[in-house]
């Protein structure tokens, strides 16, 4: 293969993966917000006690969430699994509020 | 996994390093000031008596008068005197009081309380730096778990292999990886605790959480304004403080906290894991007691025991000095990282500005930053002592040295000659640690005997740090 053609080739990928990268963190962010809000009870009177807990496991699973959407790339699992996190924990708020 | 490692890495890798170098220096602040104010002898035990507490009323009043936000830093086992501190937006200076009430005439400095300022907000304010910092340490968290991906089937026939004489890529792989492995639990330990101390910083606000509007206003938008009141006077504080013992059931309080109506005396942390400081609260204008508050909860302990855990208050003098071996570590880690990035791709990508602008980088955040702090150190023994504003010519002195490597490791590299850089700048490190202890036993006229154990630590970093800086000097001189 002619070197500017492996050198676009490689360039494209690195673009993919920068795409993979931002969508998955995207999606982790989101998700480990919406984690955060599915434990908050708006109308309950500890909100201060467990939004503090619940930032806690938001900040842990903030990085677990991005490493599974960025790293399992067969069949694109990793970003499927978290829209389906997110979606599921999306409803769960809705019907919350 | 591994591209995911090496770019991440590179990018917050330059930071990082600089917030663990600094958050490593933090762990002994307290020290650090003491070096940096020898006029202040710290033999006597920590006592509070009354004249000390009503000369540091006046002084507090004083403050107050001129619009100020000053409190008390009562003496403890750790920084034995007594201290009226106000914060300069970096931060807390004042003045130190012995037990009979008269001042140290100590110099001024920002002390250890700037490697701490520059840990959790890069010097660059608490709303801007501390989320850039938060950010920074989530991407910590997902590069370690991606270092831990690639390396896991190494794991299982070798924890760690160290090849020191080996190739040159493969020496700096086997220090990268026998620190991170070594320090994983350390490192995701402080990493984590860190950043759930400033996580409300990258979270939105809600609006059915009182507590997150009352903190979602950047504290450097929050204007200051003068208390509309003239406060009262203050009442004699010892017997407060006495009561508070009592109320709050422990042996010492930590600080006391000042508004125009009430006096708040919070219980010292330094005995317990769980960095929760209960307080009592008084009425400022006949001294009545008003309410305790205290933190019990199960979230408060869970938050209290995240901040006792990076904060390291509670910790022995031992203990403290293995979270400081241990940020090393991670630092040394987070270093070796950054410069096999760029050997590993040097064959191939050493044309690229972008290759050479990154290991000028690089260089000016490992040997520059070194450098940097040295000069801090130096900077404290050769201002005058009674300069006024004196912490403004410190930093400033840090600033400009780090500028000064950071153009020339810059300059360097892109003229394609790093080893020439990272040589010169490995030699200024050696001049500058070596000229620490000289210039301190020239300049000082301090009493050995009083605090031998401070200045001998910091003579031994001084040295150890010549060392590393002059073996460096010499492998590279090999490679030219």
């Amino acid at each position: 293969m002619p070197n500017a053609k492996l050198a676009h080739k490689k360039q494209v990928i690195v673009y993919k993966r920068i795409l993979w990268l931002l969508g998955a963190t995207l999606l982790a962010y989101a998700t480990a917000h919406a984690a955060l809000l599915a434990g908050l009870d708006p109308n309950g009177q500890d909100t201060k006690e467990r939004s503090s807990l619940l930032e806690m496991v938001s900040v842990a699973l903030l990085p677990l969430l991005l490493l599974v959407g960025y790293g399992a790339r067969t069949y694109k699992w990793g970003l499927w699994c978290l829209a389906s996190i997110l979606l599921v924990l999306t409803i769960f708020n809705g019907w919350l509020a | 996994m591994g591209w995911l490692h090496s770019w991440l890495g590179l990018l917050a890798g330059l930071v990082l390093t600089c917030i663990f170098a600094t958050g490593t220096l933090s762990v002994f602040d307290t020290e650090i000031t003491h070096w940096m104010q020898p006029e202040i002898p710290l033999t006597a035990p920590p006592t509070l008596t009354a004249p000390a507490l009503t000369h540091a009323a006046t002084l507090l009043q004083n403050d107050e008068a001129k619009g100020t936000f000053p409190f008390l830093l009562l003496p403890s086992r750790r920084d034995p005197v007594l201290r009226v501190l106000n914060y300069n937006g970096h931060a807390f200076i004042g003045p130190a009081l012995a037990a009979d009430g008269h001042i140290f005439p100590a110099r001024q400095t920002a002390g250890g309380q700037f490697f701490f300022n520059f840990h959790f907000t890069l010097y660059s304010g608490v709303f801007v730096g501390s989320t850039l910092v938060c950010l920074l340490g989530l991407l910590l968290l997902v590069v370690a778990g991606a270092g831990i991906a690639i390396h896991i089937k190494a794991l299982w026939p070798n924890l760690v292999v160290v090849r020191p004489f080996a190739a040159k890529p493969r020496a700096w792989l086997d220090a990268h990886l026998l620190t991170g492995v070594l320090f994983f639990p350390f490192l995701i330990m402080i990493t984590y605790t860190g950043t759930v101390i400033l996580a409300r910083a990258i979270f939105p606000t809600h609006p059915f959480v009182q507590h997150h509007i009352a903190t979602s206003l950047p504290q450097k938008s929050r204007p200051r304004v003068a208390p509309s009141a003239k406060p009262s006077p203050i009442p004699p504080l010892l017997p407060l403080v006495e009561q508070a013992k009592t109320l709050l059931h422990t042996s010492d309080c930590r600080f006391i906290l000042f508004s125009s109506t009430e006096i708040q005396i919070f219980e010292n942390d330094e005995d317990t894991l769980f960095a929760n400081k209960s307080t009592a609260i008084f009425s400022r204008a006949d001294g009545h007691f008003l309410r305790v508050e205290e933190k019990n909860s199960a979230s408060a302990q869970a938050r209290g025991l995240m901040q006792g855990l990076h904060f390291a208050r509670f910790s022995s003098f031992l203990l403290r000095w293995l979270y400081f071996a241990s940020g090393l570590a991670c630092t040394t880690m987070m270093a070796a990282g950054l410069v096999l990035f760029f050997i590993k791709r040097r064959k191939h990508s050493s044309r690229h500005i972008a290759f050479r602008l990154g290991e000028g980088l690089t260089m000016s955040t490992i040997t520059g930053l070194t450098a940097a702090t040295l000069s801090y150190f130096l900077a404290n023994r050769l201002l005058p002592s009674t300069l006024p504003a004196r912490t403004g010519p410190e930093t400033a002195t840090f600033f400009m040295v780090w500028a000064f490597f950071s153009v020339h490791a810059l300059l360097y590299s892109l003229l394609h000659r790093p080893i020439n850089g990272w040589r010169i700048q490995c030699l200024a490190v050696v001049i500058l640690s070596l000229s620490l202890p000289c210039i301190d036993l020239f300049t000082i006229t301090h009493d050995w005997l009083n605090n031998y154990g401070l200045y001998c630590s910091v003579y031994a970093l001084a040295f150890l740090c010549a060392t590393i800086a002059f073996i460096a000097h010499q492998k590279l001189k090999e490679k030219i």
